[in-house]
């Protein structure tokens, strides 16, 4: 990742953030891609282009006029001299090819102004929609945590007791170990989906911070049976 | 009192003392006991430990009249645990209903439950249409309904009564219950303690509350009067007298109840006496499905385990399909396993004595699979298990403690100086 060793010393932090609150309007992310998106700023600017050679080639079919003076000398000294005029007689050039491409790049210009316009809705829509697909996810799972946590605690309870053996007790910590590496998964998910869509619109999006803070993740059930286990402990 | 209860146990301890009081009211004292039968009842009556017996008020017609209400109830297996039952008269099993042969019993049979019921008296000779067949012998008693039944006795022995209506549901949350008739003229030696034990199993999945009654061979809950272990009151008798204990049964499965330092008699089925004749010495009586069973012996002194022989169900709930731990040496991978899961015992390597040891969390409303504490140290039993306390004097009675063993009468020691139950022999009190 080209860091130097200074750099190499993060601590992360304990629990992943919690997902932004953010409510995102998708009228609106649309019209802001419409408004943002360099490759759309580019397609008009181009089109601009071809008008303006349109504009030029109308311009080309008024006859220009030169004049000037000239003057030369002979070989043998004389020096001659005199006005030069000249003037196009658009009899057969009239810039109609000129015109003719000059338009047509508009009207492709144009027409792929609005495929890429479209295409634009098109992407800013899938990344909406694959970010709250992605948030979804990610909410499932955060909130299936507690209660892998909550199964996972009763087995111990049911192994204490006997109703349970050890074979049921480590695929409920497997389960999950699961659920929170899918939440991760899903958490990543989100945030890759959430920069293609910032990707999608053109801008960065600010982040609203979320004031749900993620209480499950935080206690974790690690915590909780050591201490009801140092509670209870062993006569 | 040095009988000693599970920590924080105050409801066993003041349903013990309350039954206490009730046993030394009814047959305490031999004197007591006859006069009670001399001048008020012409039986001794019976005592159902953990349970009651059915009041009953005189018709001007002469007739017995006892109401039975059949409701939704809490009811506590043991402290620890409580069930949500379907009981008769707030209880599981309903309270005894005792009458003497040749009486005219009319019973009124109010139904609280969410569902239609009919009451089955169970083994008693009486008219079909009232023998409490829903659909069968009567219309199905609706919710909120009353219905009276009514017969004449024309017999004695130990009968029962339950629920014929959705019987695999009503029955499996426990609407069941006694019918005991005294003979009008008793025959044979005269019974001193006369005790009744309802034989039931139930199922409820560890961390609920709601018996499971579609269950039907592996039961978890094993109960004497509707109480396991822990939580059963001892039954008490006084040295040489006769006791009767009545078995009955209404359940899934067979019970063979065993009774430790005694040989009994198996004196009456639900179908009438046993001819003396007939009857031979036995220490195991087994008692299966719609049956009932009386047994009668001279009591010894001492305390005495009164149990079913069943491996399991002397036991409170357990898994039945835990990996077998005997003998394997876990020390490898219980660090990986708390690894894992912090707070993991290693357990089962030296049989399940150690549980009874440990003090660990289990699931909510659940019962540990064997416990109790004894003089000795635990008990290490459940379910349907109980103590027959059997003392020479009424003092001792009275001030019931563990039993005292007279010197050396007591199991000891013969290569360890820790002689601690030598403690326990008369000589030291």
């Amino acid at each position: 990742m080209g860091l130097t060793n200074s750099d190499l010393q993060w601590l992360s932090q304990e629990n992943l953030p919690d997902l932004p609150s953010e409510e995102f309007s998708l009228s609106d992310l649309e019209e802001k891609a419409i408004a943002n998106r360099i490759d759309l700023a580019m397609k008009q600017q181009e089109i601009k282009g071809f008008e303006q050679s349109l504009t030029m080639a109308r311009l080309g079919m008024i006859p220009s006029v030169e004049g000037g003076f000239n003057w030369e000398k002979e070989s043998n000294g004389k020096k001659l001299k005199g006005p030069a005029f000249e003037a196009e007689v658009p009899v057969f050039d009239r810039k109609q090819a000129d015109r003719l491409r000059a338009q047509s790049q508009i009207e492709a210009g144009k027409k792929q102004l609005e495929a890429l316009e479209a295409q634009i809705r098109l992407e800013v829509r899938l990344a909406y929609q694959r970010l709250t697909s992605d948030r979804a996810m990610t909410e499932t799972y955060r909130e299936a945590i507690p209660i892998r946590q909550e199964i996972l605690k009763q087995t111990l309870y049911h192994y204490n007791y006997m109703l349970k053996g050890v074979y049921d007790l480590l695929p409920a910590k497997q389960e999950e170990i699961n659920t929170q590496r899918d939440y991760i998964t899903a958490s990543r998910d989100y945030w890759i989906a959430r920069s293609q869509l910032e990707h999608a619109v053109g801008i960065s999006l600010p982040i609203k911070k979320s004031e749900v803070k993620m209480k499950a993740v935080e206690e974790s059930v690690e915590s909780i049976m050591d201490h009801e286990y140092h509670q209870g402990g062993v006569k | 009192m040095r009988i000693n209860f599970p920590e924080g146990n105050h409801i066993l301890l003041v349903i013990f003392i309350l039954s206490l009081l009730f046993i030394s009211q009814n047959a305490y004292s031999e004197t007591k006991s006859s006069r009670v039968f001399d001048q008020n009842l012409p039986y001794t009556p019976v005592v159902t430990p953990n349970g009651s017996a059915l009041p009953w008020t005189s018709a001007e017609d002469g007739a017995k009249v006892f109401h039975l209400t059949v409701e939704p109830c809490k009811h506590e297996i043991a402290p620890g645990m409580v069930i949500n039952a379907w009981c008769y008269n707030g209880q599981t099993p309903g309270p005894t209903i005792e009458a003497v042969e040749g009486d005219r019993v009319r019973i009124f049979v109010t139904n609280k439950l969410p569902e239609q019921t009919a009451v089955h008296w169970h083994g008693v000779i009486l008219p079909s249409g009232m023998d409490g067949v829903s659909g069968l012998t009567q219309k199905g008693i609706q919710p909120g309904e009353t219905f009276q039944y009514e017969f004449t006795l024309k017999q004695h022995g130990t009968q029962m009564y339950h629920s014929h209506g959705d019987e695999m549901t009503q029955m499996g949350l426990g609407t069941m219950g006694f019918f005991i008739i005294h003979p009008k003229n008793p025959t044979g030696p005269k019974i001193d303690r006369d005790y009744a034990i309802f034989l039931n199993e139930w199922f409820v999945e560890p961390g609920t509350k709601t018996p499971n009654a579609n269950v039907m061979t592996d039961f978890n809950i094993f109960t004497f009067n509707g109480r396991a272990f822990p939580g059963t009151v001892p039954l008490i008798a006084k040295t040489g007298e006769r006791v009767r204990i009545r078995f009955g049964n209404v359940g899934q499965e067979s019970h063979p109840i065993h009774l430790h330092g005694h040989s009994f008699k198996v004196v009456v089925t639900d179908g009438g006496d046993i001819p003396e004749t007939a009857q031979w010495p036995e220490t195991t009586v087994s008692v299966f499905p719609g049956q009932t069973r009386d047994i009668e012996f001279i009591a010894n002194a001492g305390d005495w385990a009164l149990h079913c022989h069943r491996r399991h169900h002397p036991m409170n709930a357990m898994g039945h399909e835990i990996p077998n731990m005997i003998g394997v040496n876990q020390d490898d991978v219980k660090d990986n396993v708390r690894t894992l899961v912090p707070g993991y015992m290693a357990m089962g390597e030296k049989g399940m004595d150690e549980m009874t040891e440990m003090n660990m969390k289990g699931p909510e409303n659940t019962l540990t699979m064997m416990g109790g504490e004894g003089p000795f140290g635990s008990v290490g039993m459940g379910g349907m298990f109980t103590i027959l306390k059997v003392r020479d004097t009424n003092e001792e009675l009275k001030n019931l403690e563990w039993y005292k063993n007279p010197p050396g009468t007591v199991a000891e020691s013969v290569n360890s100086n820790n002689k601690t139950n030598s403690s326990m022999s008369e000589n030291s009190h």
